[in-house]
């Protein structure tokens, strides 16, 4: 596979609007519910805390990248997908004649986010939304390597979860955390690049400290590197809950993060 | 790098498990037979309908796979049974670390989760031994896969809702081509639920009785569950996979964009990353939800995507065992490669007046023709679109 080249960030989680201040540690805590604010009236109104972060993510990469958002194709990853709204389905069905709700219905399928994105914004380009365990971030990654082979010029990876709710709930999850990266075929105003995307045995490869309930904390190693400005091999699954198939085969899915030098 | 003649890559085997039976041989003389098989909903359902429920004991998983034991699968579980050998055969060849696993589902074990939250709603607890993380959820599914499978390479669940699995085909094709992997496991799995028959019926597109796509008398989808599989290999002997297309409607969460630009830019595309013409398509497996909006919006879309140059059959396997969901877009494909195999294209059940509107050349009985490439399409809620082109082995 060719070298894949960053052209856009972004990150939301609760207390944090941006990746710079996630990297900082600074929690802002005014900051409780994403703006989502290319989102139309009615669909913002609908939507929920996990589509609000990924959408929201989506248009700081969208403002950080300088890409089409109408144009550009795009890769959702989410590992519980739309968990609260599943759980207010259940609770409808107990209730009464056990009707749920149609809006709550449809608002229910893994790919809410992307749809809700792609019908506000006019995008009409395919778009792919991924799920899984402790390799989900990987396979993101990868669906990104792989449509930037196939000639694609940008597309935008969002990875995103909330927490699980009650009876489901885990103490290991406390917040929605989304996050984006735009990725290019061609270096162009990109400072940073990712060489390859394999499978290797790495050690001390850690659960990250401070999300590692939600898969999609995977990604955070990669967003602190850049925002860092650390290069690096850098492994892209977590350890979490002692079920990581690092466990299994002792190798993990990783990335080389490079500075791209101007020659 | 794509395949020896860049010409696609290869289906080796295939399977899949629906209301049809338990088994491709099952499902395959269903199709012949022309006869569907739909049944009442399950008994805790609060409304009458008909369903595409398996009817099979199919029985729990083995011990060493016991922690993930679901209805879903055990759909898996038997799908892949029947594909053991030639499993093997493709580990042996390329080696685990290059076989990926690419499958869709779109509500996954969401039939456990419901058992979980109904008991612990009764009981205070969730069931003994219940993990949210295994039983319930997606990486249940790729943990189940990879365990039955032993494959290596990469693993990931396409959820586009009931595009989903047609969606993993594309995803497949992409690895190959990018030479991440050289054969893929694609397909997709999903089991009945209470939350998708009710949802479905509170959005007013479940039909009383048995689903009729592109009839004039159409009123609606019957849900169904099942899961089907294919190998797809870099060389080999079998249909080929030659292109895929996807698109969004980017028009609104369940109706599709009514003129059907969406369904026709995914067909486009899968023709264009074929290298075919659509002189070329003897055969599309519709989407053919039964709907009236869908089967009329797919109808001009495939109009329009073949231009006057083909006036391919047209049928939709979901008058037969009803919307797998998640699954539908693999199942699609199974009726491809069959037909490509045996040059036949099945009746499509229930259509029967077909809707004059439609314009379409819709089969009412089985037919023996000459298929040299045929399409199978999936849609989604959101908007989600994908096209698949497969071609005859030569």
């Amino acid at each position: 596979m060719n070298p894949i080249y960053l052209r856009g960030l972004g990150l939301w989680s609760t207390g944090f609007a941006n990746p710079e201040s996630w990297c900082r540690g600074e929690a802002d805590h005014e900051i409780e519910r994403a703006e989502a604010a290319i989102l139309e009236g009615s669909l913002r109104r609908r939507a929920s805390a996990l589509t609000r972060v990924s959408v929201e993510v989506f248009d700081q990469v969208v403002q950080s990248s300088g890409v089409d958002p109408v144009r550009v194709p795009t890769i959702w990853a989410t590992s519980h997908g739309e968990h609260g709204t599943a759980i207010k389905l259940l609770k409808m069905m107990l209730r009464g004649e056990g009707k749920v709700s149609p809006t709550h219905f449809h608002n229910s399928v893994h790919n809410t986010s992307s749809a809700y994105a792609s019908i506000s914004g006019g995008n009409a380009t395919a778009s792919t939304t991924l799920t899984g365990g402790p390799e989900l971030v990987s396979a993101a990654i990868l669906e990104a390597f792989c449509l930037l082979d196939a000639g694609v010029d940008e597309v935008i990876v969002v990875l995103g979860d909330e927490p699980l709710q009650d009876p489901f709930a885990r103490n290991d999850m406390q917040q929605p955390l989304a996050i984006g990266f735009c990725f290019a075929r061609n270096p162009d105003d990109s400072n940073w690049k990712i060489s390859s995307l394999r499978r290797e045995r790495l050690s001390g490869v850690k659960p990250h400290d401070r999300l590692g309930g939600l898969y999609v904390s995977a990604g955070l190693p990669l967003l602190e590197h850049i925002v860092t400005g650390r290069p690096g091999t850098i492994a892209l699954e977590i350890e979490s809950h002692g079920r990581s198939t690092a466990s299994e085969n002792q190798a993990v899915w990783c990335v080389d993060l490079d500075r791209v030098v101007i020659s | 790098m794509g395949s020896s003649d860049d010409q696609g890559y290869p289906v080796t085997s295939w399977s899949a498990i629906n209301a049809l039976g338990s088994s491709t041989k099952d499902f395959i003389e269903g199709l012949r037979r022309g006869q569907p098989a739909f049944s009442p909903v399950p008994s805790e359902t609060p409304f009458e309908a008909l369903c595409g429920a398996v009817d099979a004991n199919l029985g729990p998983l083995p011990k060493a796979l016991a922690e993930y034991d679901s209805r879903n699968s055990r759909f898996v579980y038997h799908g892949l049974l029947e594909l053991e050998e030639p499993l093997a055969k493709a580990r042996e060849r390329w080696g685990a670390a290059r076989i990926g696993i690419c499958a869709g589902s779109s509500t996954a074990a969401m039939d456990s989760i419901e058992m979980a939250y109904f008991h612990h709603a009764e009981n205070g607890s969730l069931p003994s031994g219940f993990d949210v993380l295994s039983d319930g959820s997606a990486e249940g599914f790729v943990r189940t896969l990879r365990a039955i499978t032993r494959f290596e390479g990469p693993a990931t669940i396409v959820s586009n809702a009931c595009a989903s699995s047609g969606k993993a085909f594309a995803t497949a094709k992409r690895w190959l081509d990018a030479d991440v992997v050289d054969a893929v496991l694609v397909g997709g799995s999903d089991s009945l639920c209470q939350m998708t028959l009710r949802g479905f019926k509170s959005l007013g597109l479940l039909c009383d009785g048995p689903s009729r796509p592109f009839s004039a008398e159409r009123s609606g989808i019957n849900l169904g569950e099942g899961a089907a599989f294919a190998l797809l290999e870099r060389t080999g002997v079998g249909p080929r996979l030659r292109g895929t297309g996807e698109s969004s409607d980017a028009h609104h969460m369940t109706r599709p964009d009514p003129d059907g630009r969406g369904a026709r830019r995914a067909m486009e595309a899968a023709l264009l990353s074929a290298g075919l013409r659509p002189a070329a398509i003897g055969y599309v497996n519709a989407h053919g939800t039964g709907t009236h909006f869908n089967d009329a919006m797919e109808a001009q879309a495939i109009r329009d995507t073949m231009a006057g140059e083909s006036d391919p059959l047209v049928i939709s396997n979901k008058g037969y065992i009803g919307h797998t969901l998640g699954a539908a877009g693999a199942t699609g494909a199974i009726c491809v490669l069959e037909a490509l195999e045996n040059q036949w294209v099945p009746a499509s059940a229930g259509a029967e007046p077909a809707d004059p509107e439609l314009k379409l050349n819709i089969p009412k009985v089985a037919v023996e023709t000459e298929l040299r490439a045929a399409m199978c399409n999936a849609f989604a809620f959101g908007g989600s679109n994908v096209s698949l082109v497969f071609e005859a082995r030569r």
